[in-house]
């Protein structure tokens, strides 16, 4: 038996199936019996959606704390991978922690962020002991940026670790031989040769941030304000249930993340085509 | 000047550990003390939160559960996933491309958006038909491809499996012979570890294990998180049981990961 190319299809047609009928299929078909409605001009989902202010509000805030978290992990991250990469004895016992911060999401940090930092958090009730009074609270804006720092710093470690690491070995050296110092080394050389890393990783921690549902969830129930959990209250709740409205929404985070990834990679292809 | 950078990256290491730390750290005192509200640090150890959890039959039959569900879901996407991967890798880049856009899906339409669509479609229409169990497990499919495509790609470049082909084509055997004899025990513990690391994503998952059998299939993280309204030590014990699981697992990934590039180097 020899494989052909027609063999490649063959062998990869039953996970495009499965793919299109557990994901794509219901979303189209989500999406579709919203247009429909909209098209008879029946119930728009869209008159809910620019008539309450609230789920705008939810689409802002998703954007913006996605785009935080996102910023801060890249920042530190990047800073973390250049320590890792100056030090090959750190990288094993940090890839492990880093790995374990990442996956700790969702249910069990928010049960661990309750133990810390909740209205009877230890590390509130200490801090509160000698004055100090956390400016935010865990159900809040504030109590959610944090939480998904908590996942996404360590991600981006992981993710970044390898670019710095291959940008690092031979060329600070090099820079250095030439009388560069670190701060220039990095603005001139290593930032640029980076950016298109950073642009790629970003857009992947901007999605995962964005699709995050448990953290939100278990941290402030139905009342986090972000699109995740809109769109499956607006389904499961049984008060406010307006499917149309939860399937715009869905198409409209579709929109904002297939937009962030597809820009973010044209843009990281097109820095790396102009340095080769 | 120098100096300056150097501590400003480490500081950000620092920083990491300690995102990365303190949260599971706070969850294992807790797990293991009999109170933790009277100041800084937690009062006197015990195991008895632990030795109910593992008594509790709720617990114990969502354990189970979960278990099976998630690894029918990963052996489901180990079978179909890897053939999908490994032929195309072998000789069409262009459904590799596929491949790798289709690992990219999971990003554009998040795991809560299939639970909703998975909802209202497989269960709302189409339920009287459709096991809810069966629908689990396809769905969660999708998700998982992603880490079983990326781990065996980077394992097919590790062994630079093209001119390998070219090789056995000269000496006269065919793709069958190769995939068969060669390449598959290559591979196999790439294939053991996506199978692990598909295994522990799932049954971790909460999205979909909590909208699409949240009523009638009680799933490992839906009752963590109901535990954690009723007692927090519980709650608390169960993650810890679940990472102290995952970190076995986890290093028995390491472990054939590193024996595997040993082996082909």
């Amino acid at each position: 038996m020899n494989l052909s190319r027609r063999a490649a299809w063959i062998a990869a047609l039953p996970m495009l199936l499965i793919a299109a009928v557990a994901v794509l299929l219901p979303f189209a078909w989500r999406s579709a019996d919203f247009a429909v409605d909209c098209w008879r001009g029946s119930e728009c989902a869209l008159r809910d959606l620019v008539s309450d202010g609230y789920y705008f509000k939810a689409i802002l805030n998703t954007v913006w704390i996605s785009t935080l978290s996102t910023l801060g992990a890249l920042a530190i991250g990047a800073a973390a991978a250049v320590a890792l990469a100056e030090h090959a004895s750190w990288r094993r016992a940090s890839a492990v922690l880093a790995n374990l911060g990442a996956n700790f999401a969702g249910v069990p940090l928010a049960l661990a962020l309750t133990l810390l930092f909740g209205v009877q958090g230890v590390l509130r009730q200490a801090l509160a002991a000698v004055g100090v009074n956390l400016p935010f609270v865990l159900e809040g804006s504030g109590g959610l940026l944090l939480a998904y720092l908590c996942f996404q710093v360590p991600l981006a470690t992981l993710m970044l670790a390898l670019p710095v690491q291959m940008l690092e070995s031979g060329l600070m050296d090099a820079a250095a031989t030439l009388g560069a110092g670190p701060v220039l080394f990095w603005r001139r050389v290593g930032l640029p040769l980076l950016l298109p890393s950073l642009l790629e990783v970003g857009s992947l921690l901007f999605a995962n941030a964005a699709a995050a549902y448990a953290t939100p969830f278990a941290l402030s129930g139905t009342s986090a304000n972000v699109l995740a959990v809109r769109i499956a209250a607006l389904v499961s709740g049984d008060i406010f249930s307006n499917p149309g409205l939860s399937s715009l929404l869905a198409l409209m985070m579709f929109m904002l993340l297939v937009g962030v990834i597809a820009g973010a990679n044209a843009l990281a292809r097109r820095l790396r085509g102009r340095d080769a | 000047m120098m100096r300056r950078t150097w501590s400003w990256s480490r500081l950000a290491l620092a920083g990491v550990v300690v995102l990365a730390v303190l949260p599971p750290l706070a969850v294992l005192l807790f797990a293991f003390s009999t109170r933790w509200d009277r100041g800084l640090l937690p009062e006197q150890a015990t195991w008895a939160w632990m030795a109910e959890l593992v008594r509790a039959p709720r617990v114990q039959i969502a354990v189970v559960q979960t278990l099976a569900l998630s690894f029918a879901s990963a052996v489901l996407t180990l079978l179909v996933g890897a053939t999908a991967t490994i032929v195309a890798r072998l000789v069409s880049p262009r459904v590799t491309a596929v491949l790798d856009a289709l690992s990219l899906l999971p990003y554009a339409i998040p795991p809560v958006v299939i639970a909703i669509g998975a909802l209202e479609l497989f269960v709302g229409r189409w339920g009287g038909w459709l096991g809810l169990r069966v629908v689990y497990v396809v769905v969660v499919a999708p998700l998982l491809f992603p880490l079983l495509h990326k781990t065996l790609g980077a394992a097919m470049r590790q062994l630079d499996v093209v001119p390998l082909m070219e090789a056995a084509h000269t000496l006269g055997a065919s793709d069958g012979f190769l995939l068969r004899r060669v390449l598959l025990p290559l591979l196999a513990p790439a294939l053991v570890a996506s199978l692990l690391l598909c295994w522990v994503t799932a049954a971790m998952e909460f999205a979909i294990a909590n909208l699409l059998l949240g009523g009638s299939i009680e799933m490992l993280q839906p009752l963590m998180n109901g535990m954690r309204i009723v007692n927090g030590h519980l709650s608390a014990a169960l993650v810890v049981l679940s990472f102290a699981v995952i970190a076995a697992m986890g290093m028995l990934v390491e472990g054939l990961t590193a024996w595997n590039t040993r082996r082909n180097s």
